[in-house]
């Protein structure tokens, strides 16, 4: 075998390469991109709920707690969260006028007890902590992506191609540990 | 009472009582056994294991240095009558050695048994008749392997535990054998080839629990037999996406079911089932199945024969961690695919149950 053939099979193999890893930063980026819209589509179930819980707080005249203020906070907090761009900060804000709505509506129930023994109000708090596991399960998964895309641009070949062609930059993970540890489903944890 | 003679009792003693029931006064009353013993549920042997190696030992030597240098001569001219002698040292070792052997392994099994029975008690769980393989095979792919045989080996049932959460399951062992069939080709020394089929039979278990699902034609495996479903789905989760392949019939149904709550505990399963595989089938069921025998008392116990160990293990609720994680796993989404809401839409009242007034 001649010297141009070899030289052409390594030619070859070298771009082979350089496009499996441009295209793994692409789908990299991509897979963050998705990671974040779910993360949205969980906060946004949110919005659902928040319209019956004002109800139940008005007719339960457990309003002077100050709790509808809250109620109206976290329902603007996740309006504002954008789907098509990834802002870390607007979701910290949103997570914690959740935590502060949430914390009302405790204090809430406990103040009124008719409150606390509405089957209305008691699915509803559960389908609220399902929906606070799941916003954590989806930050969890939008995480493990920027961890995942991050190694790719930073680790040799990965980094010399996306030097060169991709031109990405690392992507910020959201580093709220309150909102992440929010997790129950850690299989045989003690 | 020596030892030996303590541990023969106690099996006796124990497998007697299987024989009529097998509750949790029978686990106390094995663990008060177990302690009694005072010592490893092993036989102590190590003496018949020396004797069996020295004569061994013996045996061979003996052959070795005949073959080399000659058989010694004797009494008759012949060396006939100390070949005789190695040989019986030879069969005598082999004696001592299989006895050692046998014995340990009965004790191992023992160790096992116990475990498996406390166990069984603890969890509640009653044998069932074995289903007909056909009947699964029919809605889950799980089952489509093996081109030899395929069998269901035993299939048992606990009830729901209201207080728990915990809903009724099946828990079963799939056992399959693969069959592989090779020519080999062999020439002998004067150049004639001749060709014969090898066949070889390859053994492999699977371990699952079978509940009632929410959703069907749902297929996420990390080791399974092709699908038939068609179409593909991916969740945004790369980690998830190396794990898993995930096939199934409708996506919308399937996108449903994927919260990002399930996509992480499946991760996770990963970590502590091995190769496991969730499938709803098409009759509505979920089976969720892996590699590791529940029932191995390995899992739990670390030394291999101490009686005081598997005195606790058993006071404890005989433990089965393999199948405490797939259970919670079975929970997990069950509460996650079961609507909050579900008694409340059922008879529309939605809108007017407001709490009480």
């Amino acid at each position: 075998m001649s010297d141009t053939i070899i030289l052409a099979l390594i030619a070859v193999i070298g771009i082979v390469v350089l496009i499996w890893f441009y295209n793994q930063i692409v789908s990299g980026r991509n897979a963050i991109q998705r990671a974040w819209s779910d993360v949205i589509v969980q906060e946004r179930q949110k919005l659902k709920v928040i319209p019956e819980l004002e109800r139940i707080v008005e007719e339960h005249k457990a309003y002077e707690s100050g709790v509808l203020e809250k109620l109206t906070e976290m329902r603007a907090a996740v309006t504002q969260l954008a789907s098509d761009t990834v802002d870390t900060d607007a979701l910290k804000t949103a997570e914690s006028k959740t935590k502060s709505a949430l914390s009302g509506l405790k204090v809430a129930m406990e103040a009124y007890p008719d409150l606390k023994t509405a089957s209305l109000m008691n699915n509803l708090m559960r389908e609220i902590a399902d929906q606070q596991d799941n916003i954590a399960a989806a930050i969890r998964i939008f995480n493990q992506n920027v961890e995942l895309f991050n190694n790719s641009i930073e680790t040799f070949p990965g980094s010399a191609v996306n030097k060169r062609i991709n031109k990405e930059k690392r992507q910020r993970s959201f580093d709220d540990n309150e909102a992440a540890s929010g997790l129950s489903f850690r299989l045989g944890a003690e | 009472m020596s030892h030996n003679q303590k541990l023969n009792a106690l099996l006796k003693s124990v497998r007697g009582a299987k024989a009529n029931s097998n509750t949790q006064d029978d686990a106390a009353r094995i663990v008060t056994q177990l302690r009694a013993l005072g010592g490893p549920i092993r036989y102590e042997d190590s003496g018949k294991l020396g004797s069996g190696l020295f004569l061994l030992g013996i045996g061979a030597y003996g052959h070795i240095l005949g073959s080399e240098r000659g058989y010694p001569i004797g009494p008759d001219g012949t060396s006939g009558s100390s070949v005789l002698i190695y040989n019986v040292a030879i069969a005598l070792a082999a004696c001592f050695i299989l006895f050692w052997f046998f014995r340990r392994r009965k004790a191992q099994k023992f160790v096992q048994e116990v475990y498996e029975n406390a166990a069984l008690a603890s969890y509640g769980l009653n044998d069932e008749p074995i289903p007909k393989l056909k009947d699964w095979d029919r809605n889950f792919h799980e089952f489509n392997r093996g081109n030899h045989s395929r069998e269901i080996m035993y299939c048992r049932s606990a009830a729901g535990r209201g207080e728990s959460g915990r809903e009724a399951y099946s828990l079963f062992r799939f056992h399959w054998v693969v069959c592989e069939e090779r020519q080999v080709t062999e020439t002998d020394h004067n150049g004639h080839s001749t060709s014969k089929t090898e066949t070889t039979y390859y053994h492999y278990d699977r371990y699952g629990v079978l509940v009632e699902g929410n959703f069907s034609g749902i297929q996420i495996s990390s080791d399974a037999p092709n699908s038939k479903y068609k179409l593909q789905y991916r969740p945004a989760s790369v980690a998830f996406n190396r794990l898993y392949k995930l096939r199934c019939v409708e996506e919308m149904q399937t996108a449903k079911f994927l919260k990002p709550s399930i996509v992480i505990a499946l991760e996770a399963a990963v970590t502590q089932l091995k190769n496991p595989n969730l499938e709803f089938g098409l009759n509505g069921q979920m089976c969720l199945t892996w590699e590791s025998d529940p029932f191995n008392v390995r899992t739990v116990m670390r030394s291999k024969d101490r009686a005081e160990e598997l005195a606790e293990i058993i006071e404890d609720g005989a433990k089965m961690p393999i199948l405490d994680v797939a259970l919670e796993l079975v929970a997990l989404i069950q509460r996650h695919t079961q609507s909050n809401f579900s008694a409340l839409n059922n008879d529309n009242t939605w809108e007017s149950i407001q709490g009480v007034k």
